[in-house]
């Protein structure tokens, strides 16, 4: 319950953020519709932080990233320029789990399930990712999905 | 010399408040609401004048206070607008002798003042002869103890600590106490502000008043926000913003694509194979990220690709300052955050730093793969920056 309340509060704040015109463009605060905000999970699987999808047509547009107590983190955008889509990903490719979930079952090796899936990130906060617990018999990993990227969590001491 | 002092902490006031109005950090609630001429002098516990206490009315009804500093070790005039508490400064005193009389019978003195016996923290000095007899914390009307013979004060080996911590109810003095290269920075800082509202420009203002329009009506055009970001040429007039974003090509290519973002900027074309190749992270196929150890390399691979026309310096644990120079002086920079890398394009800060700082960069960020996102702005306050790679032309 609560953290619908907190979802509520994330999604107006984005939308008064946009409204004042500090963040975002003219057609992003003209056309963009906002997602449903999702709960990002640090390591231990503690809440983190909020990403809230900006989505024109079916493309995510930009991200609003919030901290639990509405700080803004960032607002990224998948814009080279002011209107252009090109290079938007697929906004169910990282706003529908469902979506996710197909493309770390297409990664997965025969016999491997996935048994849980949750939105967190790959070392720093920015790299926001959905991770997908795989299990197949009695071994078990994970996956990072970004978009329509997917790989196994690298080494916790690189930059990459 | 008192009289002068209030003018100016009034003059000094108005500037500042309307200038949060027409920011809209003051709400409408401050509209029309008047500056007075005088304010509550408080001292420091050492008695010297701090700040004035300028009570913000609207027609007989207090709606708040400000603090004005006159003592530059403040660091700035404007010290806080508080409301929620309408400052009655006759009342508090009649108070606060009240309380006097009835926690010591027979307590005699000649004059009370307002101190901030541990700034911000305001109490009533009851002075007979010039010597202080009693002093009550504000409100609650408890006697403040008599400073302790040694303060435990915490070693300045910490760059964090600005200034001594008093233990709860501890009266200090913030003029004798703050340490010397503070005090010689705040001074600064408060030299400039004060003299910014010395423009002849703004003689114009009517400083009496909070008023949205008070300043633009003046023809006054403040400036609020201190931003920039890449251009062609430092002539931010003529010419486009000048930076372009690359996807990281594999999901552990960041380094790579930040390394290939600032070279485009200087018209160095590598794609990211190359630069992968170079820095040791692996091929497409078989990719790797950069391992902490190798931080360094940085440096050493965009200078040899760039045959030394480009001088890289590493920066560890860039503070914000770093990046805003490198952005005034229209060069890119690559920031190492954990795990990650991007580059950096631009900044923005608030020039008036009340009631809450804002400092932001802008960000060419590689992730997610092959996409990236500019991110205009990421909160400064909410990232850990582990290393900054600033990169110089050579002119021969």
């Amino acid at each position: 319950m609560a953290e619908r309340r907190g979802a509520a509060d994330m999604r107006a704040l984005a939308r008064q953020l946009l409204d004042s015109g500090s963040y975002g463009d003219e057609p992003v605060r003209r056309s963009a519709a906002i997602a449903e905000p999702l709960l990002v999970a640090g390591p231990r699987r503690e809440p983190h932080s909020w990403l809230v999808g900006l989505t024109i047509a079916d493309r995510l547009a930009a991200v609003f990233q919030f901290l639990l107590d509405g700080t803004v983190m960032r607002y990224s955008s998948y814009q080279r320029k002011a209107g252009d889509l090109t290079h938007g990903p697929p906004a169910r490719d990282w706003l529908d789990a469902d979506v996710v979930r197909a493309h770390a079952t297409a990664n997965a090796r025969p016999g491997e399930r996935i048994e849980d899936l949750w939105l967190t990130y790959d070392r720093n906060p920015d790299r926001v990712v959905w991770a997908a617990r795989l299990r197949g018999g009695a071994s078990s990993r994970t996956l990072f999905v970004a978009g329509d990227s997917v790989y196994e969590p690298p080494p916790a001491s690189t930059f990459g | 010399m008192a009289r002068r002092q209030a003018n100016t902490a009034q003059r000094i006031a108005g500037l500042e408040l309307n200038a949060l109005r027409l920011a809209g950090t003051l709400g409408d609630e401050f509209e029309r609401v008047r500056v007075p001429t005088t304010g509550t002098p408080v001292y420091d516990i050492n008695g010297t004048l701090l700040f004035h206490r300028l009570p913000l009315s609207r027609g007989k009804t207090t709606l708040a206070y400000a603090d004005i500093a006159v003592e530059p070790v403040l660091g700035e005039p404007l010290l806080a607008v508080s409301s929620g508490f309408a400052w009655d400064e006759k009342a508090l005193l009649a108070d606060a002798e009240r309380a006097a009389r009835k926690g010591r019978r027979g307590l005699t003195y000649d004059r009370a003042r307002f101190v901030a016996y541990s700034y911000p923290k305001v109490g009533v000095q009851f002075l007979r002869d010039e010597k202080e007899v009693l002093l009550l914390e504000l409100l609650t009307w408890a006697a403040v103890p008599p400073a302790r013979a040694e303060r435990s004060l915490p070693a300045r080996d910490d760059e964090r600590s600005v200034g001594p911590f008093p233990a709860n109810f501890e009266r200090w003095s913030v003029i004798d106490e703050t340490p010397e290269d503070v005090r010689r920075a705040r001074t600064r800082a408060y030299a400039r502000r004060v003299a910014a509202w010395d423009a002849p420009a703004l003689g114009r203002v009517d400083a009496t008043l909070i008023a949205r329009d008070a300043l633009r009506a003046a023809n006054i055009v403040l400036k609020l926000v201190d931003t920039r970001e890449l251009h062609y040429s430092s002539n931010l007039a003529d010419h486009h913003i000048c930076y372009e974003l690359r996807g990281q090509q594999t999901n552990v290519w960041c380094v790579g694509a930040s390394a290939e973002m600032l070279l485009s900027f200087y018209r160095y074309h590598y794609d990211q194979i190359r630069l992968a190749e170079e820095l040791g992270l692996g091929t497409l196929d078989n990719p790797n990220g950069l391992p902490y150890a190798n931080v360094g390399d940085v440096v050493t691979v965009l200078e040899a690709l760039t045959s030394n026309a480009l001088d890289v310096t590493m920066h560890v644990n860039p503070a914000f300052d770093i990046f805003r120079d490198e952005i005034r002086a229209n060069r890119p920079l690559i920031s190492f955050v954990p795990g990650h890398s991007r580059t950096v394009a631009g900044y923005t800060r608030n020039v008036l730093s009340f009631p809450v700082p804002f400092r932001g960069l802008l960000v060419y960020d590689p992730w997610p793969p092959n996409v990236g996102v500019i991110t205009k702005w990421e909160n400064v306050a909410t990232q850990t920056y582990q290393y900054a790679y600033s990169a110089v032309l050579q002119h021969v």
